[in-house]
């Protein structure tokens, strides 16, 4: 049962997960080969902004990739008016279960090809020898992102059904109002203050305010 | 068991205009009833409450001996569900298609699919969405089937298809039914279809089942009669009058229900005489137990 509906998804998503599998493979890669052709190779600071770059690539995309993976199965379920998987003799919550596992095994699809890319990134450029290069811890990090991005993604789409994207869109537009409100007022930045507790440990979303380097001391 | 479904003062309430309101309906274990209506009188909604896609408001429904919405799923992998529209996903194959229910159905046969599909002349490799409208009817049919279910519900299962395609699916389903004595309630207004398959048949309207009868007594039982110095005033009628309108002169034409040779005789005590008693088809008995629920017949100064 488990396995066609990771086929199903796998086939919903296979185009735009090849789109992901080449950009982890291959932008790391430009990005570093670019980059040192600008900066001095010997200069630690330039190499480690070189890596963070690559890190913030990666931190993007395993946002893509979530989101991705976490909306196409609801949608592709939405068109038909869920009535396939409600005629099915299993529960909608163990239905839902299901495509979250499913979307959780493809995760590992762009996972391994940022590990594959990140190797062949720092392989080819010519890293001073007291840096390190870091494609496996990378790689860990992009999956429990993604992971991250997907369950939240997931949650929105599922509990909000067919109101998810105006949900979606009520969330952005109260929080660009409540920080125009604040700055009008004189406050802080609160919209800064509640991103920085949600991206710093013990936030929900810290994974994305850590060191995401490549190429690390 | 002696009941498929049996469904007791089901209500439900979608938004604030339509509901369906005290519903009783009883499907008897191997019978194939048909659900008849006209469009938006609730038949989809029934059948979606049926099978537990909709929660109800009040009522009970029981299907296959399981209640609703608590034993729906067990029920579910007994039953064959062929939908008012498409409910499969366009991306896949027909053999992915076929793949992907078979692995949620315990009892699926895929010898008897393989066969099926070839019976229906459906290309494995061909994609869901480049089939024809007679073709994706066909799938739909082939997957309600290939679990082997004791009960099949099918909502308009031919509306769209030509003749040739509507007769192979239903050549289909009877061959099932008659080889395995399953039960198929079976919602269509293509009347005459209806008269010719089943043998047990609801009528539906603005939410509320008219009449639920066996096929035999609902064709034979309403009847249209000519009536000379037609009663006036009388409340005591032996049958149902559905209708009542003035034919020619003194002359009338009733629409009853529920007649019986018998009650020619009450023509006799009312002074007033039988002309002639008018057998209806299916169709116009469907038309005018329709019309005389939307206008009450008023007799003695009172609807009845």
């Amino acid at each position: 049962m488990f396995g066609e509906m990771l086929y199903t998804q796998w086939k919903w998503a296979r185009t735009e997960l090849f789109l992901y599998v080449l950009a982890a493979f291959l932008i790391p890669t430009i990005m570093i080969r670019i980059g040192f052709s600008y900066i001095d190779a010997y200069s630690i600071r330039s190499v480690l902004n070189m890596g963070a770059y690559a890190g913030i690539f990666f931190c993007a995309l395993a946002i893509a990739c979530a989101f991705g993976l976490a909306w196409r199965p609801y949608i592709n379920d939405a068109s038909l008016k869920h009535v396939g998987p409600l005629s099915l003799p299993i529960s909608w919550p163990r239905f839902v279960q299901m495509r979250f596992l499913a979307g959780v095994v493809l995760l590992l699809v762009p996972t391994v090809a940022v590990w594959i890319g990140g190797v062949i990134a720092t392989a080819s450029a010519p890293i001073p020898p007291t840096l390190h290069t870091y494609p496996g811890g990378i790689a860990i990090r992009f999956f429990f992102a993604a992971l991250i991005a997907y369950a939240a993604g997931f949650l929105l789409q599922y509990a909000g059904g067919k109101h998810a994207v105006r949900i979606a869109i009520f969330l952005f537009l109260t929080v660009v109002g409540v920080e125009l409100a604040g700055q009008l007022l004189g406050y802080d930045s609160i919209v800064g203050s509640t991103w920085n507790a949600l991206t710093s440990w013990p936030g929900p979303f810290s994974i994305f305010g850590a060191r995401w380097m490549l190429i690390d001391v | 068991m002696s009941d498929a479904i049996i469904v007791r003062n089901v209500t439900y309430r979608a938004g604030k205009e339509f509901a369906i309101r005290d519903l009783a309906m009883t499907v008897p274990t191997g019978s194939v009833y048909g659900f008849l209506g006209p469009n938006g009188s609730g038949k989809t909604t029934t059948l979606r409450l049926l099978l537990g896609m909709l929660p109800v408001d009040d009522g009970t429904i029981n299907l296959l001996g399981h209640d609703v919405p608590a034993g729906v799923h067990k029920a579910l992998a007994k039953i064959g569900y062929v939908p008012e529209r498409l409910h499969l996903y366009p991306q896949l194959t027909v053999e992915e298609t076929l793949r992907y229910h078979a692995a949620f159905y315990p009892d699926w046969d895929n010898a008897r699919a393989e066969q099926l599909r070839r019976g229906f002349s459906l290309r494995a490799e061909q994609h869901v969405d480049r089939l024809s409208k007679g073709e994706s009817g066909k799938l739909m049919m082939l997957i309600a089937l290939a679990h082997n279910p004791d009960l099949l519900v099918l909502d308009e299962p031919t509306d769209g298809l030509d003749p040739v395609v509507r007769r192979d699916v239903l050549a289909a389903l009877l061959e099932y039914v008659s080889s395995r004595g399953a039960t198929v309630l079976i919602s269509s207004h293509l009347i005459h279809e209806q008269e010719r398959i089943c043998d047990h048949v609801g009528v539906m309207d603005d939410g509320r089942l008219l009449a639920e009868m066996p096929m035999a007594a609902f064709r034979g039982g309403i009847k249209r009669l000519r009536v000379s110095r037609a009663p006036l005033d009388r409340g005591d009628l032996p049958f149902t009058l559905l209708s009542r309108g003035v034919s020619a002169g003194r002359e009338e034409e009733w629409v009853v229900r529920g007649w019986q040779p018998a009650m020619k005789e009450y023509f006799v005590t009312a002074e007033s005489e039988l002309r002639e008693v008018i057998d209806l088809d299916l169709e116009e008995s469907f038309v005018e137990l329709l019309r005389s629920a939307r206008v009450p017949v008023v007799v003695a100064g009172e609807e009845i």
